[in-house]
């Protein structure tokens, strides 16, 4: 299960309606936020989900961007080439 | 493992994800470790990201001998703690499952597996058939010690100058423009500016999806209120247009004429900064010839809003706007841009224009106000401009048309005298029109990918794909299925490292895990190959005294065998180049610190010089007094690598030139070229990371509305972009991520499944020879 962190940047007066959409998505919650910024983390079954969240969450009104900080994939890297 | 411990380690990923979101949220905080004192079982080391110029600092978790997590580094400067997506899947990119894990040689029309040594002795062979006719092509994304070797290996030891990078095709221009303008390469201002200006200028640059993490640095500081005027100036609106206060479209290559109008307006109203350009500037006239201030105000008569608006499409209002902007002593600002201005048939002109622009309005090296030239690749600042793998350069700023040069690069190197061809090699395009000439029998192509990304491609590699081509590569990509000679590489934290990013950033990373099956570092590639053509008696690779020209001494001066892989591979040589290297800086005042100083930070801005207290010190912005230590006291700002010798900079009067190609009844279309968020350029290594390629699976072609909609076009629809060189079906998109102008689309290059380089023009800057991308004439059919 891939478990991530990231940064949410929406406008101070959109960051409410963001925080709520956010807490309503399957796999993500919201750890902190500060003025416009939502720092969120997500737990999902494959990294696929991972980045459908995160594209979710970038495409909610008032979003301007997502960064992303912390990404731990450990349970579902593919085993390397020999 | 018990179900408990299980939940436990989870628990401490969580935790750990949380803090370091919060870390990055909060830059005020104590940032947190990132060492193997974090609960996670992980191992943690420092490493910059493997993508693009910007640079950042990515903390890498290993467990079990493979990488299993990253984040980004809180303690780097460049992004504290932010990635963009490509960042976030660096680890991916290493794990696709066709890796190249045996060296290959073609017989029979097959690539077959060799071993190493049959590979090594098959190139040592084709070099020794004609050296002189042998080139290496190389990249932006080199690390130094890889740049370095490959420029000792050629110029040192086999006579030819046919060495060049695939950043010609990306920052060439802005080399020149730098040179021509300030006698010396790379940007004078830094990343930090961004954080101090109150306006930000793109000409012609996605920042948003192309430098993605300092896009957030601006947009972080307008969440916290920071009131910040961003101006985009472009010919296609892109996702960074929708953070822009103001867009400003305008008709291809009319961006030279658009700044001389900010110029010639700046003159007009007396705005300009008279003190900053008597004391720091003169005028020049591209025949070279100093100029008057007069004449130079005559020069700009002809570009007057009228006349510029006409011409590009931006309203007088506009043009006013911006010389407003650069009117306003008290403005602090930042202009950005990239290969909107540098892949441009007059794309060192462009370079030079802005800089004419921020200097005679003095907005040039006080915090936040700077010009900025970003880069693509992650080292092409620090290996391609300032090792120097350049047809025409030698390390640190030399170039081989120069004796002093050639022989301070000798005696470094310890070569014959007279061992450095005077004659500049061939750059990128000519390079491989010379082989399609013949006059080119083998070229050594390491991390780069030519058979997708050279403009007009049917012309330039259908007939130099004949000659013999080796390739370092970590997949299979359009130019390995095209090789004599495919060679499996180590990439990134398989490997030791030092990239320099867009802000003279130096970075040092150790390796952290192995390659996989066979793959090898290419340092050690390279020097397998020199020390297998001196062990044939070529005698190029023997230096003054008889000796190996590319030996690696221990710390006691004793040579090792580093062309043996299990001597290179329990041996730090990138340390031991580095330090080599570290003597080629000091001369333009590019100065580095030693290797160790590296390790223990997380990147330095050269020139780094020691302080009397024994500390090495980075320059935030170069030429300013207090800052760079090379400004003298009292100089406030001393452009001290003047070819006048007179410290100061150059305002230069280049006109506005139209296009080589434009469209017109035949080709009505402009076609214009670029690169998106989810792939790193030709797509080898992010097409292997599934939820990138899920997110931006193949390519398409971007078309404006009005267009669509007279063509009667829809999303899906397939449609025939066709140019005087080829053509390429693509679907349509019309209301995209990015939207072109009308009359123009646009087309990403990533998908080697639909080259759309078959179609691009071959034109490049005659000063730069870099090739213009963003523009040639196409007609569009729907098919
Ligand atoms: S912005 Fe560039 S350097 Fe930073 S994480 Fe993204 S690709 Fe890597």
């Amino acid at each position: 299960m891939p478990i991530s962190s990231l940064i949410v940047r929406s406008g101070e007066d959109t960051v409410d309606a963001v925080v709520q959409a956010i807490g309503q998505m399957p796999g993500a919650s919201v750890v902190e936020v500060q003025g416009g910024a939502v720092a969120a983390l997500t737990e999902t079954d494959d990294k696929i989900q991972d980045k459908a969240l995160w594209d979710r969450m970038e495409q909610l009104p008032g979003v301007v961007k997502v960064d992303l900080i912390y990404h731990n994939f450990e349970d579902v890297i593919r085993e390397p080439v020999s | 493992m018990s179900i408990c411990t299980e939940l436990t380690r989870r628990d401490f990923i969580v935790q750990s994800a949380a803090v370091a979101a919060v870390a990055a949220l909060s830059p005020s905080l104590t940032k947190p470790a990132y060492a193997e004192d974090l609960p996670d079982g992980l191992a943690w080391h420092k490493a910059p990201c493997r993508f693009c110029g910007t640079g950042c600092g990515v903390i890498v978790g290993i467990k079990g001998g493979r990488l299993v997590a990253v984040q980004g580094d809180p303690q780097n400067e460049v992004n504290k703690g932010l990635l963009c997506a490509k960042g976030y899947y660096l680890g991916a990119a290493l794990y696709g499952r066709d890796r190249l894990t045996k060296p290959m040689v073609r017989k029979g029309g097959q690539l077959v597996p060799v071993t190493w040594d049959q590979a090594i002795d098959v190139i040592a062979d084709k070099i020794l058939e004609d050296p002189l006719k042998f080139g290496i092509y190389g990249s932006g994304q080199w690390t130094v010690a890889e740049g370095y070797v490959a420029m000792k290996l050629l110029k040192g030891g086999m006579g030819s100058n046919h060495i060049d990078p695939n950043a010609r095709l990306c920052m060439a221009s802005a080399v020149v423009g730098m040179i021509t303008t300030f006698g010396v390469d790379e940007p004078s201002g830094c990343y930090d500016d961004l954080d101090e200006c109150d306006t930000v200028i793109t000409w012609g640059n996605n920042w948003a999806e192309m430098h993605p993490v300092l896009f957030s640095r601006f947009i972080d500081r307008r969440n916290r209120g920071h009131k910040i005027t961003y101006i985009d100036l472009g010919t296609r609106k892109t996702r960074s247009t929708v953070a822009a206060d103001h867009y400003m479209e305008f008709v291809p290559q009319t961006d030279m004429a658009i700044i001389n109008c900010v110029c010639y307006q700046l003159v007009k109203r007396g705005s300009y900064d008279k003190k900053f350009v008597s004391k720091f500037v003169r005028f020049k006239g591209s025949d070279k010839k100093d100029m008057t201030f007069d004449q130079y105000t005559k020069f700009l008569a002809d570009y007057t809003p009228e006349k510029v608006s006409e011409l590009s499409g931006i309203s007088v209002a506009h043009l006013h706007l911006l010389a407003d902007v650069f009117s306003d002593a008290r403005r602090k600002v930042v202009s950005l841009w990239c290969m909107g201005v540098n892949q441009h048939t007059r794309g060192t002109w462009v370079n030079n224009l802005i800089y004419n622009l921020h200097l005679l309005s003095g907005k040039f090296g006080k915090p936040g106000s700077t010009p900025f030239s970003l880069t693509g690749q992650p080292s092409a600042c620090g290996t391609c401009r300032e090792v120097g793998t350049l047809a025409h350069a030698l390390p640190g700023g030399r170039v081989v048309k120069s004796a002093e040069h050639r022989k301070e690069t000798e005696d470094f190197w310890k070569c014959k005298p007279g061992a450095i061809n005077p004659k500049p090699g061939f750059h990128t395009v000519k390079m491989f029109k010379e082989m399609a000439a013949g006059n080119l029998n083998g070229i050594w192509v390491q991390v780069t990918n030519p058979a997708q990304s050279l403009p007009n491609l049917n012309e330039l590699m259908a007939n130099a794909s004949k000659r013999f081509f080796v390739v370092s590569d970590i997949y299979p990509t359009a130019t390995t299925r095209i090789a004599d000679v495919v060679l499996p590489s180590s990439t990134w934290v398989e490997k030791n490292g030092v990239f320099g990013n867009s802000e003279r950033r130096t970075q040092q990373w150790f390796k952290m895990i192995d390659a996989p099956g066979q793959a090898r570092d290419d340092v050690w590639q390279m020097l397998a190959v020199a020390r297998r053509l001196y062990d044939k008696g070529f005698a190029g690779m023997k230096d003054r005294n008889g000796e190996f020209l590319l030996a690696i001494r221990d710390d006691n001066g004793k040579e090792i065998e580093a062309w043996k892989w299990d001597v290179f591979s329990k041996f730090n040589v990138d340390k031991v180049l580095f330090n080599e290297y570290r003597q080629f800086t000091v001369k333009k005042h590019k100065d580095i610190a030693p290797y160790d100083v590296y390790v223990e930070s997380h990147g330095m801005r050269w020139p780094v010089v020691k302080d009397e207290d024994g500390v090495w010190r980075e320059t935030k912005r170069r030429f300013v007094e207090g800052e760079d230590p090379y400004v003298k006291p009292g100089k406030e700002i001393q452009f001290y690598m003047s070819k006048a010798k007179d410290d100061k900079a150059i305002i230069w009067a280049r006109p506005y030139v139209a296009p080589p190609e434009v469209p017109d009844n035949d080709y009505p279309f402009w076609l214009n070229t670029g690169r998106v968020l989810e792939h790193w350029h030709t797509g080898t290594m992010t097409g292997r990371v599934r939820e990138l390629k899920h997110a931006m699976p193949s390519a398409y072609v971007e078309v404006h509305p009005e267009d669509a909609d007279q063509m009667q076009l829809e999303d899906g629809d397939r449609i025939n972009i066709i140019s005087r060189r080829g053509s390429l079906i693509l679907p349509v998109v019309v209301r995209g991520r990015g939207i072109p102008q009308k009359g123009m689309v646009f087309v990403p290059f990533f998908d080697e499944t639909k080259l759309i380089n078959r179609v691009t023009l071959d034109a490049y800057c005659p000063m730069s020879k870099e090739p213009d991308y963003k523009k040639c004439a196409v007609r569009i059919e729907k098919v």
